[in-house]
């Protein structure tokens, strides 16, 4: 049963005037049938713009020039439907029952090319491979798409997102919790949610990805990158400048261009290559760094701090440093500072006569300090519990 | 002899522990105390559950052997917690026990007696000093006592000292080690990556059992929704879907009540129509998850 209202406002001027006229003279509320048929001819660039009650919204790209829609569902009495059609874009609206009884799906044919503009206020969402802009929002329900040419903004209250790659931002929110999963981004990415893992790819632009709970992986960010869970490990393989918190869990970066800020309040952190500045902070793990910059211009200063755990640093043999490296010991163990270069042995409290240094006060604790090729950046490593070691490497 | 000393008696008659006279007696008084008799009804009447009901509880089958297991576990640990200056006479504990032990140092304290008499000379074995592991630190240190002119002193404390343990998930050792994780330690990172581990395993009782607690319990909502992951496909079994229906009611958060839903599906009418109002009334209900269990409730 054909049930498709077309209309087609002259020009844009007119399209507001043609719109109160549709609403006025055309309410196009149609009851639905089990299989509800509608159809619009869109341009390239237009965008269809689809606003339900609820039901899952399933687009399907494979269409030429027109949208056409068909509502599936076994309980179809006391759906309402409206359509309206401009030059550049398509509004779908639905309307449903105070209760459906039975799956409800919204199945969407439109042009590859076109943008997409989905709110459905419960029901998931899936979307096949688009070269146009996505938005696509739901009160609960997971969204699913293919690849995305433009930019795409995914918002549900509960449930997973799941999309391919997608070339331009991405901004995709679970805010109730779900997993995050998504591949390549040509643009930035914000990625939020409230609980669960998330993975991305490679993200050409900055990252900002937070959980509630969940191990964040991201491939790549070529940009800088802000990644904060509340449980769970932070796996990073590149990425500029880098801000990187989990209450518990490993962080691991391969390789950073630019600063690292790391803390964990339990659980290691290694960063295998950075080229500026490194700040790690850890409850109880420990933490191996290795400083590789590109130059030795500009600020190279680093701080490694572990409550209770092992310090490995490497440091390029021409890095001009101050180091000061605290390691405090077990009951009965004697604490390890151990460098490739002469270190003097201070104690930790400087203002005791010679002799009682390593006797008095903290003297259980060992204090060793260094000035390297002139000094310059400060180096400061401190473990309460555990060992430090310092290697020189020639770059 | 008082009604207190009389109710001592009662148990002891209800247990046909008492002689021929003071049973006698216990009768004459019974008949005149009314307080002795309500104590006489209630004793015989926990008496008769204790010993007469018992055909309706459920005893696991392998109660015994667990019980058995817990007991030896437990002597374990008392072994291993004595401290090498702890006698065990001298703990001022007047058990049976206490009484052979003592007994039995007695003897040996006389057979020792009259060994040393003897010119024949022995090695004398010194007290271990107390030892301290290399790595350990110790923290909230206590001074239990201290006797200057002896010097002997107690200390107590908690010792804490690096461990380092390799195994594999199917050693009970290692998943005893990560259930106590999951049940116990504060740290949220912890414990997910103890769900993580045991997730593969949760077809074992005790593992199905602490996912369970855990997609309940945890403050996270990452490690909740985790553990209900690991148990989707137990989502037909009674006590998970117990649990799920329990999370699907009850859970703050909307994300894992929507996946709840989902693992459920297909719900029974029932469950369905109980989950449905317990979302109405809801501070703030999801619609989603209203309009799949409506579904649920129409059948499909």
């Amino acid at each position: 049963m054909n049930l498709s209202r077309k209309e087609t406002a002259g020009t844009a001027r007119s399209r507001e005037r043609g719109k109160r006229a549709l609403l006025a003279a055309l309410p196009v509320i149609l009851a639905i049938q089990p299989i509800a048929f509608a159809e619009c001819p869109i341009p390239e660039d237009g965008t269809l713009f689809v606003r339900v009650d609820g039901g899952a919204l399933v687009v399907d790209t494979s269409g030429t020039d027109t949208v056409t829609v068909e509502v599936s569902t076994a309980a179809h009495a006391g759906i309402a439907f409206e359509e309206l059609c401009f030059d550049d874009h398509v509004e779908i609206s639905g309307t449903l029952p105070e209760r459906v009884y039975a799956p409800l799906d919204w199945r969407i044919r439109v042009p590859r090319s076109i943008n997409l503009d989905l709110l459905t206020f419960k029901g998931s969402i899936r979307i096949a491979p688009t070269d146009g802009n996505v938005t696509a929002r739901t009160t609960g329900g997971s969204v699913i798409a293919g690849d995305i040419g433009g930019n795409a903004a995914m918002i549900t209250q509960g449930g997973s997102i799941v999309v391919g790659n997608i070339d331009g931002n991405a901004e995709l929110r679970s805010t109730g919790g779900g997993q995050i999963e998504i591949g390549d981004i040509g643009g930035n990415a914000e990625l939020e949610t409230g609980a669960g893992p998330i993975t991305a790819g490679t993200v050409t632009g900055r990252v900002r990805a937070e959980t509630g709970g969940g191990t964040i992986r991201i491939t790549e960010s070529q940009g800088q990158l802000e990644a904060v869970t509340n449980a769970g490990d932070i796996l990073i393989g590149t990425s500029g400048l880098t801000h990187a918190r989990t209450a518990g869990g490993n962080i691991v970066v391969e390789i950073v261009h630019g600063p690292f800020v790391g803390r964990t309040e339990l659980g290691d952190i290694r960063v295998e290559h950075a080229e500026s500045y490194i700040e790690a902070t850890v409850g109880a793990g420990d933490i191996s760094a290795r400083l590789v910059p590109s130059s030795l211009n500009g600020d190279l200063h680093i701080n490694l701090t572990t409550n209770s755990g092992n310090i490995h640093l490497e440091i390029p043999e021409d890095l001009p440093a101050d180091i000061e490296a605290r390691a405090g010991r077990g009951v009965q163990s004697a604490p390890h500072i151990r460098a490739d270069f002469p270190m003097e042995n201070v104690g930790t409290q400087p203002n005791l006569p010679a002799g009682l240094s390593n006797s008095f006060g903290r003297g259980r604790d060992s204090r060793r300090t260094a000035e390297l090729n002139g000094g310059g950046n400060a180096v400061e490593l401190e473990t309460s519990r555990g060992s430090i070691q310092i290697r020189q490497t020639r770059q | 002899m008082n009604c207190r000393e009389r109710q001592h008696d009662i148990v002891l008659f209800l247990y046909d522990e008492l002689s021929g006279e003071a049973r006698q007696d216990l009768r004459a008084h019974l008949d005149g105390c009314e307080a002795c008799q309500a104590f006489h009804r209630h004793e015989k009447q926990l008496q008769f559950e204790l010993t007469e009901d018992f055909s309706d509880w459920e005893v696991p089958a392998d109660l015994l052997v667990e019980s058995r297991r817990e007991l030896s576990d437990s002597l374990d640990r008392i072994d291993q917690g004595r401290q090498w200056w702890r006698f065990p006479g001298m703990t001022g504990v007047l058990t049976r026990m206490r009484a052979l032990e003592s007994v039995a140092l007695m003897s040996m304290g006389l057979a020792l007696g009259v060994y040393l008499s003897n010119p024949i000379e022995t090695p004398v074995l010194q007290p271990a000093e107390p030892s301290i592991p290399q790595n350990a630190s110790l923290t909230n240190l206590r001074i239990i006592e201290s006797d200057p002119d002896t010097g002997d002193v107690e200390l107590a404390g908690d010792m804490v000292q690096p461990m380092r343990l390799s195994g594999n998930l199917q050693d009970q050792a290692v998943r005893q080690i990560l259930v106590e994780a999951l049940q116990s330690l504060s740290n949220p990172g912890v414990r997910l990556r103890a769900v993580e581990l045991l997730s593969p395993n949760a077809r074992d009782p005790k593992i199905k059992e602490t996912l369970m607690d855990t997609l309940v319990n945890d403050d996270n909502p990452g490690i909740r929704l985790e553990a209900l992951q690991a148990l989707e496909s137990f989502s037909q079994e009674d006590d998970v879907r117990q649990v799920l229906k329990y999370v699907v009611e009850t859970d703050d958060n909307p994300g894992i009540r929507v996946q709840a839903v989902e693992a459920m599906a297909p719900m029974t009418q029932e469950e369905a129509m109980e989950a449905v109002i317990q979302e109405a009334v809801r501070e703030v209900p999801n619609e989603y998850i209203r309009m799949r269990q409506l579904q649920f409730v129409g059948g499909n």
